[in-house]
This record gives C-alpha cells, structure tokens and sequence, in this order.
C-alpha cells in the first residue's frame, strides 16, 4: 500500500542556479561559428601538411584526416586539445621531429592549446558535428596555399 | 476553503528523455514545437501537456484509488478507461446531468481537476496543465515570462541543439545468443531477428519549467493534486514518455509555489477524504457503467436486463427461426 507523507519538494533559489550553471553557454559568442571554421580548417590543413605519403596512401589523403579528427573528438570529451592533436598527428603518422620542427603551425598549436576549458570543449563539439564541412574548408585552405606557392615560384 | 493558485514546476532530466513525435525512417525523433526567436523558426523539444496529465496526475492517482479501494479485478473495461483515460462519449443524444455531475467532483476530487468524459456527457475540470517547456536559448523570453520576476534566467542558455544525444539498442537472435539449446528443426534459415533501433533523446542534465494553473479548487482537490504528483514522483518512477523500462525519460521535479499552501497537509486530507466516500464512489461508478450489484438470487436484475446491448442477449432457438432469417 502506498504511503506517501510528504508534501511536495520546494524549489530554493540556490538550486535553480545549480540547475542553470549546467545549462548556460559561454562558448557561443557572437563570430564563433567564424573563428571556429578557420581554426577547425587550419587543423586540417596542418594534416594535410604532416601527412606521411610514405606509409599512407596520398589518394586517401581527405578520407584519414577526416577519420583522424572524427576518431579524436570521440577519445577527447574533456576539451584536453593536447590530445586531441596528438591522436590526429598519429592518425596521419606524422613525424615527430616534423612536427616539432615546424615554425608555421607552432602559433597555432599553442593558440590551440591554450584556450579556457569552455573554448576548447565548444571546438571539439564543433568539429564533431561539422565534420563534411570542416575538410571542405581545410581543403579549399590547402589548394589556395598550394596556387599560392605556385605563383611565387614564377 | 477554495483558492485558485498556479504552481510552477521545474523538472531535471536524470536519464535521456524520449518524448517522441514520430519517426523518420527507423529514427525516432523527439517531440519538438516551433518557436519563433530573433533568429527564425527554431525547432524545441518540450513535454506535452497531454501526457503531463496523463503521466504525472491521472494515472498515478488513479492507481492509487484502485489500489486503496481494493479494486483490483473489480472494474470493467469502460470503467477502467474513465478512470485511467478520462473516458469516452459512448452514449448518443447523452442527457446531461447536473446531479451526476456534482456527485463525480463530490466523490472523485481528482476528476474535479482534470475533467473526464461520462458515457453521456463531458464533464469539464479546473485544472490547466502547462506544455514543459526546454530551458535553452530559445525560450529564454518564454521562461522569464513564466518564472518568477526574482528567479534569474541567463541570456547565454544552451542552444537546444547542444541538448539532443542519441540512442542505438538492438534486439538480438537466438541463434547468435543461444545456438546451444536450439532444437535443430531446420528452422536456421528463417528471417533474422535481429533489428537495431535508433533515435533522439533530450540529454540527461537538461531541464524543463511546466506548471499547474488551478481554478477556484477546494483543500481537497488541491490535495489530490499533491498526492499525485508525489506518488508519481516516488511510487511510479518520476518518468514521462518512452522508454521508461529501459531507464529512459526519469525526471527530478521541484516545485514553486505559495508558501502557504501546505501540500503535505492538503494531501492527507484528501487521502483520508478518499477514504470516506470510497462505497458511495464505487456505487456512482457501478450505476453510470450499469453495474449494478446482482440480485439476492443470483439472477439479473430487470435494470441490467433492459439495458443489456443486443450482443450479450440470449441465442434464439435454432430451426425454424433460422429459416426465416435464411429467407429474408
């Protein structure tokens, strides 16, 4: 038999804010989606830049970046960026001392790496639910930088 | 003593919520309602106040009757659906009676709040149920309007595409799941069993703010309210939608109201009132479901036999009569 004696649970203002602290979104400020498709194209551009021809096929070049980031924001659901481009960098087996000699990209790994903690979770979400898109751009990045070095070799 | 109140409920989601709308292809989709913001037309999930009614008042506290009246086994069909479905019109040209009326909100308090439907009348209730209503960017200048002026509600919410997850289970076969103890009948090769189902879920953590607009309701009414939603809350699981067997949907509700109103109170008052109308109760439901008690000597009584339907009357003799028939 049923014997429910209490009245019912009052709300107090300290829970609603608890409530609420889950639920507000610093990471969306105004020119996010912006900042966030140019970074997310440099990520892939910097892979596409690190990318092992040797030991990986160069016609699947787009199709393992792609895996390689999809892959990463499943392993990284606390925003560690650190990991994040570790477990990319291997996906694509780039070189260690490739990557640690390389002065174009060391600003925006640290760029990267640096950010608050809300930041970087909003990023990895980011990248995982634009994944088509983020290697269109990254791509569109690398062929503008390839036409690019063309035109300085003339 | 009557008072005319509203209660403003805010519920966490404790396991993803699957308050669906329909499916596209084998997905199911959420229940979701348009808002028009600043930025468009945006699609929000939100909780029906349909199954609001149903889930968290009429079922638990009609259970609950069922259960302290000791009617288990006792009611009808037709009975069975007023009390947990709110009924249904099944009389044509139905008189409307006042008396019967007044006697459902006297001995059903719960009714007096939600309304039902008697076989020959509707019978309206002073209870509003609120939609639940997503607490996320979009609504945003909904909820300051609900809440309390004092009650701070952010401007930088959650979108509430940041609170969707999805849900992937499967069904398995026999034969991947226990091949050992198959009978070998040559049956292997039928049509497999397994199937994968999929669909949305409003993610554990996000909150809805829903309510209760109650007109002009005595201290009993009020206390069927009360009593409902707690069993609901602590005998029946705290769920709304699907899913529910498999942990989906369980909520943590709080609640907002006059500070006066003494919920613990009203609802033992109404328990106890329950109680003492529960024979008068079972009558009213018996005579306007036609179910009388039968006679002392076990036939039927001349009422019962009157308004029998044309299906339950005794089978005419066969022979002649079934020629007849033949022959019209």
């Amino acid at each position: 038999m049923s014997s429910i004696v209490d009245g019912l649970p009052v709300l107090d203002p300290s829970t609603w804010r608890q409530m609420l602290a889950g639920l507000t979104d610093d990471e969306e400020h105004e020119g996010w989606l912006e900042e966030y498709r140019g970074l997310g194209a440099s990520l892939v551009l910097m892979l596409a830049r690190f990318y092992d021809r040797a030991k990986l096929e160069p016609v699947k070049l787009w199709e393992r970046i792609a895996s390689g980031i999809a892959s990463a924001c499943e392993q990284v659901d606390d925003g560690d960026l650190d990991r994040l481009l570790t477990l990319c960098f291997d996906h694509v087996c780039a070189s260690h001392s490739a990557v640690a000699a390389d002065e174009e990209f060391a600003p925006l790994i640290l760029d990267l790496t640096t950010r608050e903690e809300s930041w970087k979770l909003s990023f990895v979400r980011y990248l995982r639910t634009h994944s088509y898109t983020v290697i269109i751009h990254g791509r569109a990045m690398w062929e503008a930088r390839k036409t690019e070095r063309k035109g300085g070799d003339h | 003593m009557k008072r005319s109140i509203e209660i403003v409920a805010v519920s966490r989601v404790l396991s993803p919520l699957t308050h669906m709308q329909g499916s596209e292809g084998n997905r199911g989709i959420v229940m979701r309602e348009p808002v028009l913001t600043y930025s468009g037309v945006r699609l929000v999930p939100c909780l029906s106040g349909n199954a609001l009614r149903h889930r968290l008042i009429r079922r638990p506290a009609m259970l609950d009757l069922i259960e302290r009246w000791g009617l288990s086994g006792e009611l009808s069909v037709a009975q069975l659906n007023f009390l947990l479905h709110g009924g249904s019109l099944t009389e044509k040209g139905g008189r409307v009676s006042i008396a019967d009326q007044q006697d459902l909100y006297r001995l059903f308090p719960v009714l007096r709040l939600l309304g039902c439907s008697l076989p020959g009348q509707i019978v309206p209730g002073c209870l509003q149920v609120w939609r639940g209503m997503l607490v996320c960017r979009e609504n945003t200048l909904r909820l300051r309007r609900i809440l309390p002026s004092e009650w701070h509600c952010p401007a930088n919410l959650r979108p509430a595409v940041a609170q969707f997850q999805d849900w992937l289970y499967t069904r398995s076969d026999a034969v991947k799941s226990a091949p050992d103890v198959a009978v070998v009948d040559g049956d292997a090769d039928t049509v497999s069993n397994l199937m994968m189902f999929e669909g949305q879920a409003v993610a554990a953590g996000a909150v809805f703010v829903h309510g209760y607009t109650i007109t002009s309701a005595t201290d009993v009414e009020r206390g069927a309210l009360y009593r409902a939603l707690r069993l609901w809350q602590e005998v029946h699981g705290g769920t709304i939608g699907g899913q529910s067997s498999r942990g989906h949907g369980r909520l943590d509700t709080l609640y907002l109201l006059p500070g006066d109103e003494d919920t613990q109170a009203l609802g033992g008052e109404y328990r106890g009132y329950s109680h003492d109308v529960r024979d008068e109760a079972v009558q009213f439901l018996h005579r306007v479901f036609r179910r009388l008690p039968a006679q002392e000597d076990g036939g039927t009584s001349e009422e019962e036999i009157a308004e029998e339907p044309a299906a339950h009357k005794p089978r005419k003799r066969k022979g002649k009569e079934s020629e007849n028939e033949s022959a019209a």
